[in-house]
């Protein structure tokens, strides 16, 4: 007697919810992982209610090549876990039809945390952020429309998104919605340097003189902990500007040559460097900031004096550059193409 | 003792059903009243001076101001947030209120309304694009989907209208393509509008009816500032030429000119 009222009640829960549109998450404990030295992210799921399942869905999509306009790469073809999500040390990545990008593929991390996106931060949310890669005729070449399409043919997809939709056909948001929750858990944060942030370990000497040099010469652009404060500046690549960056997003002629600050963690397994791949190694870049920059009309003041950095501080800086290098994050299973 | 057992599993089953759902209580509209009815717009758009000519997909028109011979194969854009003011003052208020009206396509031209409330309505409130909420919130459904191609994948935000077409240059046709946007800062051209309902056009809802609301729309009046389709044939961002065109000088655009723009023709 006991159980059938208790079972009837489990019923009238199950149907009163039905109309909510979602089911309750299968796994509850399957949360955000929030780092202690971090601040609180800018995405909070709002609108997308984080689930394993939800998760899992958008990883199957960032490494299934469905998403091109002839299934020849994915997301991961040009965002390689081993390389924090960026290419395979190349300058500019490969698309469809082999045609070639012209700005360096960034690596992805920590992305619940930018307020934009693109190295021009022409995409102001996270969820909308794929379009540009998916539809691009440089890149994954293919249209919303048939991306939609090829989700609702396939039994896999309608059978996982089924599970966690209230839907009758995947829709474009749907699929959006999913990526990002796969995009926004990407969170590195367990490097040598976060470990002697929070006490675990000690630097050497040489990392300690590049950290204190860091913080005094590249931390107001580079801010810690996400070791980039979002704007857009002329890091002084060129005299001549070449590619306008943000200025094409905003048509202001304050903004040519200007690009997001990228963030300097997994440097290591990042490059080539800058938004055009110009240098293959952090030797050429640090020895460009000591010495190398160009002025021109926006170029950043606080890059109009030379850092004139030593050959021994710019050693050290590399090796602090280096303590940056999260290797959990790279050989992580939850980010890893999965098994279908 | 068993009795009481299952008073409280009983009573369990309840709350953790009543907890589990309250959201949803907050979100479904209120079930179909006895007395509520509904309302029709019906959009009909023409171009020129006096509405004289029919603006359809594939139909040569001609600017009354600027003389170019149009030929659209596209015209879509954007009204949302639609809320009806009842005369004593309350709202009714349309949820997920988008709607995309495409030209070519008949349905899209009738925008329909259910489930008023009974009575007599003053004036409609609509916003003509997606207002700044929708353009910064991320992934959207319906008519904001993206498969509608009208959203700007590289410089994120809704394409609030477009118009495409041929013109005639020299006998030439020559192609023509306007995406109007923006909707921040000085590039906002998202514009809220009102339709008063006075005079011989009162709106009076009443129970299981339908009244229709005709409308027309003249867009020959997003050249009304902006220079002739052989100066300017293409704007395809936000800026000083999308608003020329959808807000105009002086409030005379398509988006804002009071009096031709979207003007009220009949009730019924």
């Amino acid at each position: 007697m006991l159980l059938k009222i208790v079972l009837v009640g489990v019923i009238l829960l199950t149907f009163s919810c039905k109309k909510e549109g979602k089911i309750t998450p299968f796994s509850p404990t399957f949360t955000f992982n929030q780092p202690v030295n971090f601040p609180a992210p800018y995405y909070t799921f709002e609108n997308n209610p984080l689930t394993k399942e939800g998760f899992e869905l958008g990883r199957y999509l960032f490494y299934d090549p469905i998403l091109s306009l002839d299934s020849s790469i994915s997301c991961s073809s040009c965002h390689a876990q081993s390389h924090s999500f960026a290419d395979h040390n190349i300058p500019f990545s490969k698309g469809v039809d082999k045609k070639i990008g012209t700005r360096n593929t960034p690596a992805l991390m920590n992305l619940a945390w930018s307020t934009s996106f693109m190295w021009n931060g022409g995409v102001n949310h996270i969820e909308v952020q794929p379009l540009v890669p998916l539809t691009s005729t440089h890149e994954l070449g293919e249209s919303m429309i048939n991306i939609v399409l090829k989700l609702n043919r396939s039994n896999f997809y309608r059978t996982k998104f089924k599970a966690l939709y209230e839907m009758d056909e995947i829709t474009d948001q749907h699929f959006l919605k999913v990526l990002a929750q796969f995009t926004a858990m990407l969170v590195s944060s367990n490097s040598r340097y976060d470990q002697y942030i929070s006490g675990k370990i000690n630097f050497t000497t040489q990392e300690v003189e590049g950290y204190a040099l860091f913080k005094a010469n590249c931390a107001s652009c580079h801010r810690e902990p996400l070791f980039t404060d979002y704007s857009f500046r002329n890091s002084g690549l060129e005299s001549i500007i070449v590619d306008s960056g943000r200025y094409r997003v905003t048509q202001n002629p304050a903004d040519l040559g200007k690009f997001k600050v990228p963030t300097l963690r997994n440097i290591e397994f990042t490059y080539p460097y800058m938004h055009d791949g110009k240098f293959m190694n952090l030797e050429q870049v640090i020895a460009f900031k000591s010495n190398g920059i160009k002025d021109s009309p926006t170029l950043d003041p606080l890059l109009k004096t030379p850092f004139a950095f030593t050959k021994i501080q710019q050693q050290a800086l590399i090796s602090f550059l280096k303590t940056l290098s999260d290797y959990n994050y790279t050989s992580n299973p939850l980010y890893a193409e999965p098994r279908r | 003792m068993k009795t009481i057992k299952l008073t409280i599993a009983a009573a369990a089953a309840l709350i953790l059903g009543l907890a589990s759902c309250k959201k949803e209580e907050t979100t479904t509209p209120t079930p179909v009243a006895t007395g509520n009815g509904s309302v029709s717009i019906e959009l009909s758009h023409k171009f020129g001076m006096m509405n004289e000519q029919t603006l359809a997909i594939g139909l040569p028109v001609i600017h009354p101001m600027k003389g170019d011979t149009m030929t659209f194969s596209k015209f879509k854009y954007f009204i949302s947030n639609v809320k009806f003011k009842k005369a004593d003052g309350t709202y009714w208020t349309e949820s997920e209120s988008y709607h995309l009206v495409d030209l070519a396509t008949a349905e899209s031209l009738k925008l329909s309304f259910k489930d008023l409330p009974a009575g007599t309505y003053t004036q409609m409130e609509y916003t003509i694009g997606v207002d700044s909420a929708r353009n910064v919130s991320g992934a959207q459904t319906g008519a904001l989907s993206t498969t509608n191609d009208m959203y700007w994948d590289w410089n994120s935000g809704y394409i609030m209208l477009k118009a495409e077409g041929t013109y005639k240059d020299n006998k030439a046709d020559k192609m023509f393509a306007f995406h109007l946007g923006g909707f921040s800062g000085a590039n906002n051209i998202v514009t809220k509008r009102t339709i008063a309902f006075d005079g011989s056009n009162v709106l009076n809802v009443t129970k299981g009816n339908t009244s229709s609301i005709s409308v027309q729309v003249n867009p020959g009046l997003l050249w009304h500032s902006a220079p002739s389709v052989k100066t300017l044939n293409m704007v395809h961002m936000p800026g000083a030429a999308a608003k020329l065109m959808a807000l105009g000088e002086s409030g005379m655009g398509f988006f804002t000119n009071p009096l031709y723009s979207f003007k009220l023709i009949s009730i019924k």
